[in-house]
């Protein structure tokens, strides 16, 4: 089964990920995995797209190296260039809009063509925490498909459904 | 069913398929009424409620009396609905602010959250039944309490006569004493109590507490234990493990977070380390993490930590429960603390006839029911010592006590057989109904 994450979680670690993941240890999931910030270390995961914290929509995301995968092509000039940018305009942003996580990810989900492929091609997408249903449910009205749920309990639950359904 | 038979209509939640804690003496309680000649209809929620928010156990819908007719409703419960797809702008941008907002709203008509909107559908429920069939009696059990207000305006607007029936307490946390800080709950409470026909508690610290409170109704509140199910309870063992063979202590139930299980691994352990009939023992753990469909992580934690024997081995389906106590030489009762607490599973322990380890703060309930079990070891307390004490003086009756002792444990258990506790209170309620017919 094809499950997107979405997250908000800063420097997320394979511990972390793994005990978040416990109640679904017993299934058999290809996973992928989109985050605001660079995870600590490179995860379990088939893809790790980080978003970045930025208010730009339409921004590029970037491929973050996973466990076993190979290295991503260092950053160049232009994204460099594009990163201090975007910090500047964090710190020039008010509040409200700058600390809102929930916004930040879903200004660099919506329009980014990586993470909506991912979502087409998803049977499940997991919104980890409260910051990320926001883009998440844009995207659901967006892409017709995958099942959106909110939390991980959410998706044991949703799972459990769909096979009584069955 | 004799159409000149009462009718009688009782509101349950949690009623099959849900595999929630109190659905055993919903379920008894229906067939109860219609063996005591009641024609029965039970209006509780949809089966996917069950699937989607708590979790089910199909085997159990197959014990419904045949005779006892089930009407389901819908049942929304918007908070626990975690499809991202189903919710709607406000809630997805702000998730928490809705959260908080909804479980206010909840309580506008009834002071119970995520159940206090299916007051309306229970109460528009009734009325149709009662016009197509005419009710005699209406049983309601709590919790959720909303069961209870369905059946007070139905005794309010048509004169339906009701019986209360409390598996917990609304007013009194029932693990910890406090007062529920809701003034709205105990005005609706002492209503409910003033005008049921009857008012049932599980325990008899919870009738007491509650005919104290309310003394002019004193007399029409009665105690109505849980209870073991002889089709359900274990087969008793009467003989000793082979003496080769390590003992096997075991708990059944479900594990939450107020169960010192902590207390019990290191009690646990300390008792190995004595040596004696501990040493090689094992210690199984059955039953489902929490009450709710996805396991509780903290609990899973707790059980990790035990490498000293100690196991968990899941939950079990009900039917195969009576298969899992043959496995077993040594019961393990771990309880929440809480005078007013009993636990619906100290029934069926009784009924196995095998000695039981209490594991509990002093003062719950389920002490009084164990009082006289020739085979009880209570923990004194929950220290290392104490607890590895009582599982040293179990394992060793486990060892030595013969079939004799094990008929005075039976004799014992019986006096809480489901039918003995709900047979009296049900044809009560079948006389006063047909008295008042006969008027």
């Amino acid at each position: 089964m094809k499950v997107l994450l979405l997250s908000t979680t800063s420097r997320m670690s394979r511990a972390w990920l793994a005990e978040a993941l416990e109640p679904l240890a017993d299934r058999d999931l290809d996973l992928a995995l989109a985050v605001l910030r660079r995870p600590a270390e490179p995860l379990p995961v088939r893809r790790c797209l980080v978003l970045g914290a930025s208010l730009r929509p339409r921004r590029q995301v970037v491929e973050a190296r996973t466990q076993g995968g190979p290295r991503p092509a260092p950053a160049g000039r232009r994204r460099k260039m594009l990163r201090k940018l975007d910090r500047r305009l964090l710190k020039v942003a008010p509040d409200k809009y700058g600390a809102d996580n929930s916004l930040l990810f879903a200004a660099g989900a919506i329009w980014s063509p990586q993470l909506r492929e991912e979502f087409r091609g998803a049977d499940l997408v997991i919104c980890l925490d409260l910051a990320t249903t926001w883009a998440g449910w844009h995207l659901a009205r967006r892409i017709e498909g995958p099942e959106v749920v909110f939390s991980v309990a959410g998706a044991v639950r949703k799972l459990a459904e769909l096979e009584a359904a069955a | 069913m004799d159409r000149a038979a009462p009718h009688v209509l009782y509101i349950a939640w949690g009623f099959p398929p849900s595999r929630g804690s109190g659905v055993y003496r919903a379920l008894a309680t229906a067939n109860a009424l219609a063996a005591g000649g009641f024609r029965v209809t039970v209006l509780t929620c949809e089966r996917e409620s069950f699937y989607r928010y708590t979790l089910a156990d199909p085997t159990l819908e197959e014990r419904i009396d045949s005779r006892v007719e089930v009407v389901r409703i819908p049942f929304d419960w918007p908070v626990m609905d975690l499809d991202v797809r189903r919710w709607d702008r406000e809630r997805a941008r702000r998730p928490r602010a809705w959260t908080l907002r909804r479980v206010e709203q909840d309580q506008e008509g009834f002071p119970e959250a995520s159940y206090g909107p299916w007051l309306e559908p229970l109460v528009a429920a009734g009325r149709a039944l009662h016009r197509r069939d005419p009710l005699d009696l209406v049983v309601a059990t709590a919790n959720p309490n909303v069961s209870v207000g369905a059946a007070h305006r139905l005794h309010t607007e048509l004169g339906i006569p009701f019986v209360l029936d409390q598996r917990d307490s609304w007013t009194v946390d029932v693990f910890d004493g406090t007062e529920n800080p809701d003034r709205r709950v105990h005005e609706l409470e002492a209503a409910f109590v003033a005008d049921a026909l009857e008012v049932w508690f599980v325990n008899e610290p919870l009738r007491a507490e509650h005919a104290a409170r309310y003394p002019a109704s004193a007399s029409k509140i009665h105690s109505v234990a849980n209870g073991y199910d002889l089709e359900l309870a274990p087969s008793p063992v009467l003989s000793a493990p082979a003496p080769e063979q390590p003992l096997t202590y075991g708990y059944i139930g479900t594990l939450t977070p107020r169960l010192p299980l902590v207390e019990f691994g290191e009690g646990w352990r300390t008792a190995r380390e004595r040596g004696g009939v501990v040493a090689g023992a094992r210690a199984r753990l059955w039953g489902h993490l929490g009450f709710f469909a996805v396991k509780d992580a903290s609990l899973s934690h707790v059980l990790e930590q035990h490498d000293d024997g100690i196991s968990y081995d899941g939950p079990v389906p009900k039917a195969a429960v009576r298969t899992i106590f043959e496995e077993i030489d040594v019961l393990l009762l771990i309880l929440g603390a809480g005078r007013f607490v009993t636990s619906g599973k100290v029934y069926e322990y009784m009924a196995s006839a095998l000695p039981i380890v209490s594991v509990q703060e002093p003062g719950g309930d389920s002490a009084r029911v164990l009082e006289g079990y020739p085979l009880w070891f209570p923990a004194a307390d929950l220290t290392p010592g104490a607890i590895a004490q009582a599982l040293e003086g179990a394992g060793r009756a486990a060892r030595e006590s013969d079939e004799t002792v094990r008929r005075r444990c039976l004799s014992h258990a019986e006096q809480y057989e489901r039918n003995r506790q709900l047979g009296p209170r049900v044809a009560a309620l079948h006389d006063a109904v047909s008295a008042k017919e006969t008027s």
